[in-house]
């Protein structure tokens, strides 16, 4: 009966870590993908500021 | 043989193995490109607005509504339906992920569809001026704080009500008060959920954003809501973000500005918002001492806000003269052009039988509740006359 209590608290914490790796994967995502928003918006910002000034439209 | 005992005992020695670059959560561009360009000739097949070009999807339905007999002097497709370039992306991707499928070579580029409605929500700032900010700053702060936290507290009381288990509670709590799936990954680990629990709140926010999408813009046209008003209920009510845009977008292009404007009011709100869940959920005696109010403060923060902050700082000094912030709108509608098609390509419609009965019950019960409450809120503040 202890046996089953422990062997289910080790499952349950196995599950949990694992569900603790998959979120930090995921933020460590989100923070990549707002650097690359960041850099290819402010580029084409940057691009069609230039491109304005240089009288091209 | 003494060398490899000498390089060993130094491997070992080392404080803690080198962390891997933060640049490896992506998948490479050689996985990715296959998405990516599926994600772009969809996007410019569906028709992208600005651009003049006759072979696409939305000339085609324009060309039916012509042909095809009116009803109630409307066209079916563009006026009945209203198939603008919002519906037009989600649902060609829709129907292309569920009817004839995606290949496993699209996914990993798929993924990018968030980043292309940061990009998007960054180029919105070019479309603002400071006195726009100011007539709807305020208000749109007032609602979010107080849908971020009434939400929250609805599906608590439901949640206890029901017994839905604090797992679950705060896994829904998160996923319809902020953000949906990501709000619901932040949350998963301070709320101890499991990762079928995980599944199953994401699968009830992404079904009920999706539902919302279509269904609510006929419900503010029906009841007549004006841009601003229309675009605050989507932000509030919608729980994915790019739910949200596309909803705004749906309904006309000047609440879809409202909605991505106040959308960040929304994700800026994440860190007290989780926290907040985290203290209504949990007992005491279930905290765990591991969580840092700082970390989850600097973790959920989200940084893109800053690039927002600086192309409307740029528009507000009037760096660029009004021709280039046009261009930018229409690059910004094509980023998001690009995010619906995203969108709709990751959408599964077997999420719904993933949802199960009861989560469709009590999620999307509570999540109406939310809207209802918002149309309250939003009638209180016109009525107070801050807009129409």
């Amino acid at each position: 009966m202890t046996d089953d209590i422990d062997k289910k608290a080790d499952l349950d914490d196995a599950e949990l870590k694992k569900v603790a790796a998959t979120a930090e994967a995921k933020q460590l995502r989100h923070r990549v993908d707002e650097y690359i928003a960041m850099v290819i918006a402010l580029g084409a910002v940057l691009i069609l500021w230039l491109l304005q000034s240089l009288g091209l439209y | 043989m003494a060398q490899d005992v000498t390089y060993n005992q130094v491997v070992a020695g080392r404080p803690e193995a080198r962390k891997p670059s933060i640049w490896s959560a992506l998948p490479s561009f050689q996985k990715s490109w296959p998405g990516l360009l599926a994600t772009a000739i969809i996007a410019i097949a569906c028709g992208l607005p600005g651009v003049d070009f006759s072979f696409t999807i939305d000339s085609l339905l324009r060309y039916f509504d012509a042909m095809l007999p009116p009803i109630y002097g409307k066209g079916l497709f563009v006026d009945l339906l209203h198939f603008n370039y919002v519906v037009t992306c989600l649902v060609a991707g829709i129907v292309i992920r569920n009817v004839i499928g995606v290949p496993k070579s699209w996914e990993p580029g798929l993924t990018y569809s968030g980043v292309f409605m940061n990009v998007g929500i960054i180029m919105l700032g070019s479309q603002y001026m400071l006195r726009d900010l100011v007539k709807l700053g305020a208000v749109s702060i007032i609602v979010m704080v107080f849908m971020v936290f009434g939400g929250a507290l609805i599906f608590t009381f439901m949640g206890r009500h029901f017994k839905m288990g604090d797992a679950m509670t705060g896994l829904l709590a998160a996923a319809f008060s902020m953000c949906g799936v990501s709000a619901c990954i932040a949350i998963a680990p301070m709320v101890r959920a499991k990762s079928e629990e995980v599944a199953y709140a994401m699968a009830v926010s992404v079904t009920f954003g999706l539902c919302c999408l279509f269904a609510l813009p006929f419900v503010g046209k029906l009841l007549s809501m004006s841009n601003e008003a229309f675009g605050l209920l989507a932000a509030a009510g919608v729980p994915n973000s790019n739910q949200v845009i596309a909803t705004g977008f749906n309904f006309s292009f000047e609440a879809g500005k409202v909605a991505g404007f106040s959308n960040i009011g929304r994700l800026v709100l994440i860190p007290a918002g989780v926290l907040f869940i985290y203290f209504m959920t949990l007992g005491k005696e279930l905290r765990t001492a591991t969580v840092s109010y700082w970390q989850v403060i600097k973790e959920k923060f989200p940084l893109f806000v800053f690039g927002f902050a600086a192309v409307w700082t740029m528009n507000c000094l009037q760096v660029w003269p009004v021709p280039a912030s046009e261009a930018m709108g229409n690059v910004m509608n094509w980023f998001f052009s690009l995010c619906f098609v995203g969108l709709g390509l990751q959408t599964k419609l077997a999420d719904l039988r993933k949802a199960g009965p009861k989560g469709i019950v009590i999620g999307y019960t509570a999540g109406s509740l939310r809207i209802g409450m918002c149309l309250i809120l939003l009638f209180i503040v016109i009525k107070m006359g801050y807009f129409k």
